[in-house]
């Protein structure tokens, strides 16, 4: 009977070890890309991964999570969003642990807290991991509400789009000239449909020559279908028809903590060139790619992509002669973006940081 | 009326642009018999972009006119002064069905019709056709060929060794600029910037690293990638206007305001024929339009891979958009090196004063 149970138990980690391994490959062979399926598989897998795993102590949980985490990061380090996701999961367990704790201690716990507050200023992280370990054994089962908040997670990353889509109508006026650079953004997309069933406007998408041509052209025929007017311009013009535009729209893929952003190349000289004009830059995006990490060193988050997008490799002679670049993202400083919409409102720019305390814990930052 | 609502939703025109023609001509099946036969292969090498870039057309034009006053005649009870103009005129007006005409090249045909405004009355007129010949070729000499070598004398030792010069497309003056300092010997990298559709820059790398350089090549959207490497700027113009702006290949205004917030220099080079007396505050009252069907392939192979967009043309609200020039404002130039001397942009209408007068 035991040793059924216990040969049960290796299956199951057998099975999830699969599980992340192949999640891993893809991530790698980029047959998962973009941040949002990046976010929601990572969820998917850390539920699984929270299912299997049995704990006696909350802080075994957190020790598994952040082993795994750090591995499904690594698998790609650019994608941020995972460790957004990881990140995100660890503050919910936390939460959920220090809710029962309290319970459990009652009011002379909260009491006693509120005494030693200042003295555990100066306290270390590790004395109160430690205390935390010395305290009687856990009593509740946490597992289903952990669960329960992971699954509320993905919720939150499957509806992200339609809720930051329904501030559109406040933000474009009828008859506006909008510009956007990103269109590989299905949220940007989401939140111009929605607005065009209220009002009536013009949308300039600039073709991201070479590695998003084909989905701008499709996003522009997305929205004529929709009865927007869409304009499809070249990358290099944009300088020359800012002065007629009324916001520049873009998604992105990350978020950093400093109110900055990664997108599409071009996107940093298209909001030079609105900073430019005065023409407002909006950033649409879902509180998951908000990332707790600092951007000290931009030019190694910019990945370069394939050069044959470039300058052909049929034209052998020179490209053996001439170095060719493909940038495939962009870093925006905070002070080109004038206001994020994300699932949880509006907020500038200067604002973030304060996001990223109510989402991450400090000591989940590095992994 | 559904007819006219369908014609609306069907019309292709963008309305911001709607001032400007964007028809080209494509055969000369309709042409008068007026017209010589080098202005209508030069009108078909214009519009197919054969002949493309401001000096380029210009100089093909004022060849084509040696031609034209080479093989005319003076019909009986006129002048040559009075009606070689009329001729002329009629060659223009149909150069200009190929596109618009360029600023040099505008300039030069007032120089031209001043010419022979002035041939005297008394003169042959086989003398009168050789001498304005003649003047032809001095003007393209002296404004052109000389002009850009003065520039190229000016501007090469401003590159010095260690330097990341950038450039976007392709301008000849600029070419030569950088061929020049490598022979000199100076140790410098060049980055050329370009973009869709007509990547001049190719052009210009391929005769760039034939000669040895080291150079880099990246297109528009990348240009924030590598605008941090770059020391100093360097680009060509289609024309200066009055009031300082660059009138120029569309994207040269992104590559001058990058630079700018680098604090990256920008050197315009240009010859002085390219100033032009008009002022000009946007791109969109005066431009000129491309075909808006270049920009339906979306490969950057040689044979061109249409699209999502293959068909647009039936396609209700759709619209693509193809201006071939933009403006840059005075404040992103820090000078301007012409064959007389090296100015702010503030400086152009000086220029043209000073000059008007010789």
């Amino acid at each position: 009977m035991s040793s059924s149970s216990a040969h049960t138990g290796r299956d199951k980690e057998k099975d999830l070890n699969t599980h992340i391994e192949s999640f891993l490959a893809q991530m790698k062979r980029r047959q998962i890309k973009g941040p949002h399926d990046v976010a929601l598989a990572t969820a998917q897998l850390l539920l699984r991964v929270v299912s299997a795993a049995r704990w006696t102590h909350i802080d075994q949980l957190i020790t598994q999570i952040k082993v795994v985490g750090k591995r499904l990061q690594s698998a790609q380090p650019r994608e941020l969003t995972c460790g957004n996701i990881v990140r995100r999961v660890l503050a919910l367990i936390r939460e959920e642990a220090e809710d029962t704790d309290d319970s459990e201690s009652g009011d002379g716990a909260s009491n006693s807290l509120l005494i030693t507050s200042m003295f555990s200023l100066l306290q270390t992280d590790f004395d109160k991991e430690s205390s935390r370990e010395s305290s009687p054994g856990e009593k509740k089962d946490l597992k289903p509400y952990i669960i329960e908040g992971i699954q509320e997670l993905i919720d939150e990353l499957r509806n992200s789009s339609e809720s930051i889509a329904g501030k559109s109508v406040e933000m474009i006026h009828e008859n506006e000239t909008i510009l956007t650079a990103t269109p590989n953004s299905n949220t940007v997309l989401k939140f111009l449909l929605r607005a065009a069933q209220k009002r009536k406007f013009t949308v300039l998408i600039a073709e991201v020559f070479p590695n998003d041509i084909e989905m701008a052209h499709r996003f522009a025929m997305k929205l004529s279908e929709a009865g927007i007017e869409a304009t499809v311009i070249t990358d290099a013009m944009v300088y020359s028809i800012m002065g007629r535009v009324g916001k520049v729209i873009l998604g992105t893929c990350a978020v950093l903590a400093n109110g900055g952003l990664l997108a599409t190349a071009g996107s940093e000289m298209i909001c030079q060139c609105a900073n430019a004009h005065r023409t407002p830059v909006v950033v649409c995006t879902g509180i998951y790619k908000l990332s707790p990490m600092y951007p000290f060193d931009t030019e190694s988050l910019v990945e370069v992509g394939d050069t044959g997008k470039v300058l052909n490799f049929e034209e052998g002679n020179l490209v053996e002669k001439v170095d060719v670049v493909n940038p495939l993202f962009d870093y925006v400083p905070p002070e080109l973006v004038d206001i994020y919409i994300t699932n949880l409102g509006g907020f500038s720019p200067s604002f973030m940081y304060r996001l990223v305390l109510d989402n991450y814990r400090q000591e989940d930052v590095k992994l | 009326m559904s007819m006219n609502a369908r014609d609306d939703l069907l019309d292709k025109r963008v309305s911001l642009f709607k001032h400007l023609d964007g028809t080209r001509r494509s055969g000369t099946a309709d042409a008068s018999k007026d017209i010589h036969p080098a202005i209508l292969s030069l009108t078909l090498q214009i519009a197919s972009y054969t002949v493309i870039g401001s000096s380029a057309r210009c100089m093909a034009t004022l060849r084509a006119f040696q031609e034209v006053i080479k093989d005319y005649r003076t019909p009986a009870g006129t002048t040559l002064s009075r009606n070689l103009t009329n001729h002329l005129s009629k060659q223009i007006d149909f150069l200009k069905t190929a596109r618009p005409l360029s600023v040099t090249m505008g300039n030069s045909i007032r120089w031209l019709k001043q010419e022979i405004s002035i041939v005297s009355i008394d003169v042959s007129d086989q003398h009168a056709r050789d001498s304005l010949i003649e003047k032809i070729d001095t003007f393209i000499r002296d404004k052109i060929e000389v002009a850009d070598r003065v520039i190229v004398q000016t501007a090469s030792p401003q590159i010095s060794n260690g330097d990341v010069v950038l450039t976007f497309a392709r301008s000849q003056v600029i070419e030569q600029i950088f061929l020049e300092a490598h022979s000199r010997g100076t140790q410098f990298s060049v980055v050329v910037v370009d973009s869709r559709p007509f990547y001049e820059g190719k052009e210009l790398v391929r005769r760039l690293s034939n000669a040895g350089l080291k150079c880099e090549y990246v297109l528009i959207s990348g240009l924030s990638y590598v605008m941090s490497d770059a020391t100093t700027v360097f680009l060509g113009a289609h024309a200066v206007m009055s009031n300082g702006q660059l009138y120029s290949r569309v994207g040269t205004a992104l590559v001058a305001m990058s630079a700018k917030r680098k604090n990256v220099p920008v050197i315009v080079c240009c010859e002085s024929l390219k100033f032009s007396k008009e002022v000009q505050l946007d791109s969109v009252t005066f431009n000129e339009l491309g075909c808006p069907d270049d920009l339906v392939n979306i490969s950057s192979e040689s044979t061109p891979k249409p699209g999502p967009l293959k068909d647009w043309r039936t396609k209700p609200n759709l619209k693509l958009l193809n201006i071939l020039f933009d403006l840059t404002p005075p404040e992103y130039i820090k000078k301007i090196v012409t064959e007389v001397g090296s100015l702010p942009p503030s400086s152009v209408p000086v220029i043209l004063r000073e000059y008007e007068r010789i």
